[in-house]
């Protein structure tokens, strides 16, 4: 039952597959640069605190695992997804249309 | 015998950015994915493998408590990957399956808050863990609401307090 | 591999990472970080004091060391302990050669809590395991747990192997791979993860009880007792250790049968259930044979799988009733007539060797005729009657119970209550068995 209510109600909330995956796309960006931008701020604001552990592999690593630098490259890899995701999205969301109309789906 | 402050904090911001990058894979849009049998495997694998991690933490713990808590946790995450998997294999067809995860989350959040010890307003540690588990509890019952009702707009009910649980792992107070 | 994959793999991957590096302390108690002597240290001569490095000040008027020699003999702390910051410096007397268990339990001045740990040197020797409190027996709970962990291999092991040597072997020749044999595979693999679940958790709390008999102290103080120590440097600890892992190895493999593709599924499966039996050398080597030689271990493990096997094979037995309920009348009686008979031609020499191996483990740990006076010979006494009731049961099945469904005569149902019931007597020695590994062998 709950199965077939999420079924409905996400027919209920869908555009048509190509507009509706270049909405996802906008908001995969929006979000992206949203973390990135929040990211840099805390590099600026906290760039006191972060340390260079060196070049080498150990080091990189420690460099890295610092929250605001984290932060950051989340923000990055994920405004890069939207960026690169979108041809995959439209084929992928053509292709749950088609199986949502003939009953198929979780 | 025993791991640094430092180290522990360095461990608790690697896997709040990761769990950042599974929230927003799994959750983020297109929301309506996560739905159909086109769901990514991402979240169960990640919940299955964390599992067994806990079961070696239990083993590694330093106290008894660590040992029982950590074991817990390691079969909540086991069981929740599993069923999840097969259901998003759809080999899973019971119609309690979309709730296992957001259950799960919620158990492990309730595991947060009777793992974390000391007092909260003196021990930036401690307050840590029962915000953790308080975000963890929220995202389970928020999951749980976003399953039954099937709207979109329950997805922030479950998706914020995980992205609020990956920032409280991102910014780990680090002591010692 | 599509990204999804990826991203969950790299994930996993780092996962397992920063949670295997190490538990990820919840709690702000005073931990000992390192000890003067250290723990399994071995020294020339008796220490003129014990240094404890905590990570937080402690409160010493709250807070208590003792220092024992394992073999018994007075406490070797002198006069009161004193501490620099975070450092615990303890007097003691001189003592003779031997191994010494310490002790100690403190007050975390930050939080309040009350932690405690203990852990083991040697003056002269190398040391042993730091040693139980005298006074107390292992109390029943720890029989209990180890019961479950046989019964865990015997379920886990005994049944996914006995299952790929005689009854997927019977069933194939009869009824050949259809829905019903599909059907079975799940049967089999349910009951073995019940089992492997079974052990992996009394393996923990059998750990935990063991180290409790070490620190003492009351239960809700012991949930802040340092393990590490216990974990690293005792037989039980380091058994728990492989173990714990080997158990998740077992559920994984049985997980991997259920969600793979059917291909794979009978050697995962088979897989599963010989590591659940190599689970056993981790029994044998913290248990009394341990204390001897490797060779004792080697008959000591024959023993132990020996009945899990047949342990195993007749939970497999008792359960395929479920199964054969689905064929038809005709089909039914082959199919159980087979497989006793594969079953027993095979128990028969389960039951040489764990007789002959059980025989030279008693012969050899204990001193007879004294030993039937002891509370071990009593267990040992229990156990036997029990296995040899379930040998009878077994021999009535084979010359009795097998020629008659052969020849129609048989109640298949019937065989299957006789065969739950020579199931059970198993079980109870097994439980008996429990309780022998848990008592001292010369009282």
């Amino acid at each position: 039952m709950a199965t077939s209510r999420r079924l409905s109600s996400a027919r209920s909330d869908r555009l048509t597959p190509g507009r509706f995956a270049r909405s996802a796309t906008t908001a995969r960006l929006a979000i992206g640069v949203t973390v990135t931008v929040c990211g840099v701020l805390w590099i600026l604001l906290g760039s006191a605190s972060l340390s260079w552990f060196g070049l080498s592999p150990i080091g990189l690593y420690r460099s890295i695992d610092q929250p605001p630098i984290l932060l950051t490259l989340v923000g990055v890899w994920y405004t890069a997804r939207g960026l690169i995701g979108n041809e995959t999205d439209e084929a992928l969301e053509q292709e749950e249309v088609e199986g949502v109309g003939e009953g198929g789906g979780a | 015998m025993t791991i640094s402050g430092s180290e522990v904090a360095r461990a608790h911001w690697l896997f709040g950015a990761l769990f950042l990058v599974m929230v927003l894979e799994e959750l983020g849009p297109p929301a309506i994915r996560s739905l159909s049998g086109r769901a990514s495997l991402a979240f169960p694998v990640v919940f299955l493998l964390a599992g067994v991690s806990m079961w070696g933490a239990a083993v590694f713990g330093n106290t008894a408590i660590d040992a029982v808590v950590h074991s817990l946790w390691g079969d909540v995450l086991i069981a929740a990957g599993v069923l999840d998997l097969q259901r998003r294999r759809g080999r899973l067809h019971a119609a309690w399956g979309p709730l296992v995860l957001p259950v799960a989350i919620g158990l492990c959040g309730a595991l947060f808050l009777a793992h974390s010890e000391g007092s909260p307003s003196k021990d930036l540690t401690a307050l840590w863990h029962v915000l953790m588990g308080a975000v963890l509890v929220a995202a389970g019952i928020g999951g749980v609401v976003w399953v039954r009702r099937g709207h979109i707009q329950w997805l922030a009910a479950y998706g914020a307090p995980l992205a609020a649980f990956s920032i409280l792992l991102l910014t780990f107070p680090r002591t010692g | 591999m599509s990204r999804s994959t990826r991203v969950a793999l790299i994930v996993a991957g780092a996962a397992i990472f920063v949670t295997g590096r190490g538990a990820l302390p919840a709690s702000a108690h005073a931990t000992l970080e390192r000890a003067i002597p250290s723990a399994h240290a071995r020294l020339d001569r008796s220490p003129s004091s014990l240094l404890l490095f905590f990570d937080q000040p402690v409160a010493l008027s709250f807070s208590r060391v003792t220092v024992m020699a394992n073999g018994g003999g007075p406490d070797l702390v002198a006069g009161s302990m004193s501490e620099i910051r975070t450092e615990v410096l303890v007097p003691l007397r001189p003592g003779s050669k031997g191994t010494y268990t310490v002790r100690w339990r403190m007050l975390s001045a930050g939080d309040g809590h009350v932690v405690q740990g203990a852990f083991s040197y040697g003056v002269g020797v190398s040391p042993a395991a730091p040693a139980a409190l005298a006074g107390g027996g292992p109390p029943v709970g720890a029989d209990v747990l180890r019961w479950l962990i046989f019964l865990g291999l015997a379920v886990a092991g005994g049944t996914l192997l006995i299952r790929a040597a005689v009854l997927r072997p019977a069933l194939a020749a009869i009824i050949g791979r259809g829905e019903t044999a599909t059907t079975e595979w799940k049967r089999a693999a349910a009951v073995a993860l019940v089992g492997a679940a079974v052990a992996l958790h009394a393996d923990l709390y059998g750990f935990l009880t063991s180290a409790h008999s070490v620190t003492g102290g009351k239960v809700a103080q012991f949930a802040d007792a340092q393990i590490q120590p216990l974990r690293a440097e005792t037989r039980f600890g380091v058994a728990w250790t492989w173990t714990t892992f080997l158990w998740l190895a077992v559920i994984g493999l049985i997980v991997a049968a259920w969600i793979g593709d059917e291909h794979r599924r009978e050697v995962l499966l088979a897989s599963a259930g010989a590591l659940a039996l190599a689970g056993g050398l981790g029994l044998s080597t913290s248990g009394h044979a341990a204390a001897a030689s490797p060779a004792r271990i080697v008959v000591d493990f024959v023993h132990l799988a020996a009945a899990a096997l047949w342990m195993g094979g007749l939970v497999e037995l008792a359960t395929m009733g479920l199964l054969v309920r689905g064929l038809s009348p005709d089909v039914r009686p082959r199919v159980v007539a087979a497989c006793l008979e594969r079953f027993s031609a095979l128990a028969l020499w389960l039951i040489v060797a764990m007789a002959g191996a059980g025989l030279y483990l008693a012969l050899v740990q204990a001193r007879w005729p004294a030993g039937f006076e002891t509370a071990w010979g009593a267990a040992l006494i229990t156990k036997s009657a029990l296995a040899a009731g379930a040998i009878a049961l077994g021999a009535f099945h084979r010359w009795r119970v097998i020629p008659r469904i052969r020849a129609a005569t048989g109640s298949v149902r019937a065989v299957g209550r006789t065969i739950s019931l020579e199931a059970a007597l198993v079980g109870a020695a097994l439980l008996a068995a429990a309780v022998l590994t848990n008592l001292p062998p010369r009282g």
